[in-house]
């Protein structure tokens, strides 16, 4: 998902308000993920962000200045996860020199389609690559490992609520402590000795 | 970029969009190859260089560089856009849950993040709009999504 905009008094979060991210969400087209965390189910994937985004259920931001051995680790796995991001648009920079430096075009809708392009360029690429290092990880140790999970797509069971139901549920703040401290729990159970060795 | 990928893009377009096209003018001469076209754009794309800093290495003109980038862009946008910008499908899905298992995330999709490029011929009347105290410069935002392979 992605998302090119040009108005005034951006951050973060008003990009995200104008974004198409949350259309599908909220017009309950997104294909459901069912997963368990720490006997608590879920039925809505999430994303990771950092701390300017708001407490929505589909975010899980790290923890800042953590407190104590399990948040720690929490915060420490979260923001190793999150980099991935960072990195993309780094290896999107360093690859496509024209969206390095300034931009020295006038048009806005043609800077759209250059940024666009770049992306479809890198996501090509990446395709082709994938193959060579995606035997890498090795997911059979990964799901012996945290089996406590199950991951399956099906039909949103809120498909029959309403758009405002559904906004309601994105916002609350309560499910989305509970997912952080859930996974949190998750992590320390099975990443814990990792850390140690 | 290796290279059978590079063809294929050239081919795709070739067959998209005339201008890319090697034709015949009046005279019987021939145009510029789809090849050459190509070649200049992408490495106005990846170097960021100046329009006419090739113009001796593939023998192709200024304003014809810069038409040849805008179809370019345009081109790729319309052909690739449905299957290589798209929203991820049930397979797609699968991939990012297992991956996001495999940092001890169960259920994560990925991660989002903005990305902010300076634009330094911003019109005037618009500076105040672009404008944000970290940056000297009128600033556009960015915002993707990835996963762990870099996909965006």
């Amino acid at each position: 998902m992605h998302f090119f905009g040009t108005v005034g008094s951006n951050n973060d979060i008003t990009m995200l308000n104008g974004s198409k991210m949350f259309d599908e969400v909220l017009s309950g087209r997104v294909p459901t993920v069912q997963f368990t965390v720490n006997r608590t189910q879920y039925n809505m994937g999430y994303y990771l962000v950092d701390d300017i985004y708001l407490d929505f259920v589909m975010f899980v931001n790290t923890i800042s200045m953590p407190q104590g051995e399990k948040r720690k680790l929490f915060a420490q796995r979260q923001e190793s996860a999150r980099k991935d991001v960072e990195r993309a648009f780094g290896v999107l920079q360093s690859r496509f020199a024209i969206i390095h430096g300034l931009t020295h075009f006038w048009d806005v809708d043609k800077m759209k389609n250059i940024i666009y392009a770049c992306f479809i360029l890198h996501n090509m690429i990446v395709e082709h690559k994938r193959d060579t290092y995606q035997n890498n990880i090795d997911y059979d140790s990964v799901s012996n490992n945290t089996s406590t999970f199950e991951v399956f797509l099906g039909a949103h069971p809120n498909i029959r609520s309403t758009y405002l139901q559904r906004r309601a549920q994105l916002d609350e703040k309560q499910k989305h402590y509970q997912l952080q401290a859930d996974l949190a729990e998750h992590i320390w159970k099975y990443f814990r000795n990792e850390n140690n060795n | 970029m290796q290279t059978h990928v590079f063809l294929r893009i050239v081919e795709v377009l070739n067959n998209h969009d005339e201008h890319f096209q090697m034709r015949v003018d009046a005279l019987c001469r021939k145009d510029l190859s789809p090849l050459q076209k190509c070649t200049t754009t992408i490495h106005i794309l990846a170097y960021g260089s100046l329009a006419d800093s090739v113009d001796e290495y593939v023998r192709i003109g200024e304003t014809t560089v810069v038409e040849c980038l805008e179809r370019f862009v345009s081109g790729i946008c319309t052909i690739f856009r449905n299957e290589y910008l798209r929203r991820p499908n049930n397979e797609d899905t699968e991939c990012l849950l297992q991956m996001g298992a495999a940092h001890g995330f169960s259920g994560m999709l990925g991660s989002i993040d903005c990305m902010h490029l300076e634009w330094k011929n911003c019109l005037v009347a618009w500076k105040g709009q672009f404008y944000r105290g970290d940056h000297c410069n009128p600033t556009i935002i960015l915002e993707a999504e990835t996963s762990q392979d870099l996909w965006i």
